[in-house]
């Protein structure tokens, strides 16, 4: 199963240190491969270095693509973690 | 022998070899494997790897319960120790030929690169944690740490990481000395916490230090001598031995009760900045917190704290403190000091500018986000709301119905707090001090600000050194300001306390005293002096010595009459328990 979705970056930090180490370990054991980014420029969710190499300040659009068995828990898995940082 | 003086953020001294921590520089030598060794050098990466996360993640088991931003970002480096594509990146490279020191390297590099380009400069700064975990990776791999692990030594370096400082045990550690840092940086709070002397914002220290050198530091001064002659060696130890038996001292001294010989009391209590410093202050005896500034977790940050760190934050503090207890000063930001997330307009003159209670007002979110987190943390113990530069009676009373509007609000989501929290006025603009009798109906206790009192009531800039000795304490207008303030507060059944520096200082106290403040707080280090020279105090005789000071026209003149009656006295405790 693959599903993609857009999210839209709230905090004022943007997507920053704790909630990208938050995303790393709340996708962590789950069975997807989970990319993250602008357009076509994806990274690994999991990795904490990628993610904050997107630079994604308050207000960036990012594309989530989510593929695996279990892509649907990891994408409201991203979206509890974000939330929380908002 | 050269001498250096920095800040010295955790009490204590130590005499020993230098040595020095260059984070950024790692040495590594790129060598060739071969194909059949491949797997091999992969697992040696991996079990190095591992062995790094688990060390971060046991010094994060280790560390003191009361640290924990630290604990969020060491939690950070573990993950980054741990990062998928920074592992399979280097793997590649191995795969390639490349030794796992050289692939790491080479990792780093393409990461460097990546993240120099970023256009945001938080984002850029998450570089040095990168650089930091590899550093350990690296000297895992090589199978020693750039730590001494022989010979205690006094550890200098640029800055030190959370996870350095807390690596760093006292076994092994004489002293902290960074070139950067300030009192409230990492290696002030863990080193206070472990109970390791530090200095930080020695500028200077790495230029004129070289590993193996002398030093001898007092982390309660600042000073810091490099090689030092063998007089100042002989001094240090004798220093050290006054350090322990002021240690013993001062659990002695922290029972006793603070009052006169003819039996007035004067509640001394503590001004602080963190709940971590709050063991520090039972130490010395406070008997509560007289100013908790609450400054620090928006200055630090790079975001506004929202509500529950805040309460998480303020509950702490109530709990710990308990059953003394705390008054909290709402934000007092703006002017000199400044919030980089608040983005506020450059001012021609900030001191009396938007800052404080006036910006508190005006940012309306802030101030209801930061009372909310504080009524809430009402409910774990005793607290008092203090409002910062109230300049008059309508200020104070919009600020004050801000809090009954809140709660109510909290009533309604069935929050707990304490219905009859008191909230107080801080008395450091001359109008305050002038309607100090109207005040005094609305405000359920007055704080003296004497640092701003001073500064606006003698239009002085003490930070400007052209009129900096025109900064006067004792200045009559200021004493007759200060009976003013605690006069409309008793006539009106409130207590009237001091949380300026001016509590703090011997020479002012029997003044203090004379002119029936029931309440001093201060830097906790000098609560013990206080206490013990209130104790040699007639209450009479201070009061004698008010009534006269009043009609003097001078500092000097105050001064002269303080010394005259008290001199000796003074003279006596003054750091009596440092240099006795």
């Amino acid at each position: 199963m693959k599903i993609e979705e857009e999210i839209e970056i709230k905090g004022r930090l943007g997507l920053h240190a704790r909630p990208a180490a938050k995303l790393a370990k709340a996708l962590n054991g789950l069975k997807a491969q989970v990319l993250i980014g602008r357009g076509e420029k994806l990274v690994d969710a999991r990795s904490i270095l990628d993610v904050l190499t997107l630079a994604a300040s308050a207000g960036t659009r990012l594309r989530i693509v989510a593929e695996g068995e279990e892509a649907e828990k990891a994408l409201n898995e991203i979206k509890r973690v974000l939330e929380a940082y908002a | 022998m050269k001498v250096l003086r920095g800040l010295g953020v955790s009490a204590g001294v130590a005499v020993g070899p230098a040595h020095l921590m260059f984070p950024g520089h790692i040495k590594v030598s790129r060598t060739r494997i071969a194909p059949e060794e491949t797997e091999s050098e992969i697992a040696r990466l991996k079990k190095a790897i591992e062995a790094t996360a688990e060390e971060i993640e046991k010094l994060k088991k280790e560390l003191p319960p009361n640290l924990g931003e630290v604990h969020a970002i060491l939690e950070a480096q573990r993950l980054i120790v741990k990062d998928p594509s920074l592992i399979s990146e280097a793997e590649e490279l191995i795969r390639e030929g490349f030794n796992a020191e050289w692939a790491l390297f080479k990792v780093l590099k393409r990461y460097e690169k990546a993240f120099s380009e970023l256009p945001d400069e938080y984002f850029r700064e998450r570089y040095r944690d990168l650089v930091q975990m590899v550093e350990r990776i690296i000297s895992t791999l090589q199978g020693h740490r750039d730590l001494p692990n022989e010979e205690r030594a006094i550890i200098v370096a640029q800055d030190l990481s959370p996870a350095d400082t807390v690596s760093l045990k006292p076994d092994f550690t004489l002293a902290f000395v960074t070139e950067a840092g300030s009192r409230t940086s990492h290696t002030a709070i863990v080193a206070r916490s472990l109970g390791i002397p530090a200095v930080v914002a020695a500028k200077g220290i790495l230029k004129e230090v070289s590993p193996g050198d002398l030093l001898a530091i007092d982390g309660t001064t600042g000073e810091i001598f490099i090689n030092p002659v063998e007089e100042i060696i002989s001094e240090f130890s004798e220093r050290a031995r006054r350090f322990e038996r002021l240690k013993v001292r001062l659990h002695q001294v922290a029972h006793l009760s603070s009052e006169t010989k003819d039996g007035r009391r004067i509640i001394l209590r503590a001004n602080l900045d963190l709940p971590e410093e709050i063991p520090f202050a039972r130490d010395y005896g406070a008997e509560g917190i007289g100013l908790f500034r609450t400054e620090y977790l928006y200055v630090s940050r790079r975001e506004l704290p929202y509500e529950e760190l805040l309460f998480e934050t303020y509950r702490r503090v109530v709990e710990d403190i308990a059953p003394h207890p705390v008054t909290i000063r709402t934000l007092d930001l703006g002017g000199d000091k400044f919030a980089s997330v608040l983005d506020l307009p450059e001012e021609i003159n900030p001191a009396l500018g938007l800052r404080a209670i006036r910006l508190c007002l005006k940012e309306d979110h802030l101030f209801r986000t930061q009372l909310r987190a504080i009524l809430r943390a009402s409910a774990y113990g005793k607290v008092k709301i203090m409002f910062p530069l109230i300049s008059g009676v309508a200020e104070f009373l919009r600020a004050r119905n801000l809090v009954e509007e809140i709660k109510e609000e909290l009533a309604r989501e069935g929050l707990p707090f304490d219905p009859e929290v008191p909230v107080g006025a801080m008395i450091e603009v001359p109008s305050a001090v002038a309607v100090a009798d109207l005040l005094a109906r609305e405000a359920d206790f007055f704080s003296i600000g004497t640092n701003d009192l001073i500064q606006y009531t003698l239009a002085i800039d003490r930070g400007n050194e052209e009129v900096a000795e025109l900064y006067e304490p004792l200045h009559p207008a200021i004493l007759r300001f200060i009976k003013t303030t605690v006069t409309a507060g008793h006539r009106a059944g409130i207590p009237v306390a001091m949380c300026g520096e001016m509590a703090g200082d011997l020479l002012y106290v029997p003044i203090l005293v004379g002119l029936e403040l029931d309440e001093l707080s201060m830097n906790p280090q000098s609560l013990p002096e206080v206490k013990l020279f209130i104790r040699e105090l007639e209450f009479k005789k201070c009061r004698e010595l008010v009534e006269k000071v009043l009609n003097l026209t001078c500092q000097d003149e105050v001064k002269e009459a303080v010394s005259e009656v008290f001199g000796p006295h003074i003279r006596k405790f003054s750091r009596s328990l440092w240099f006795e």
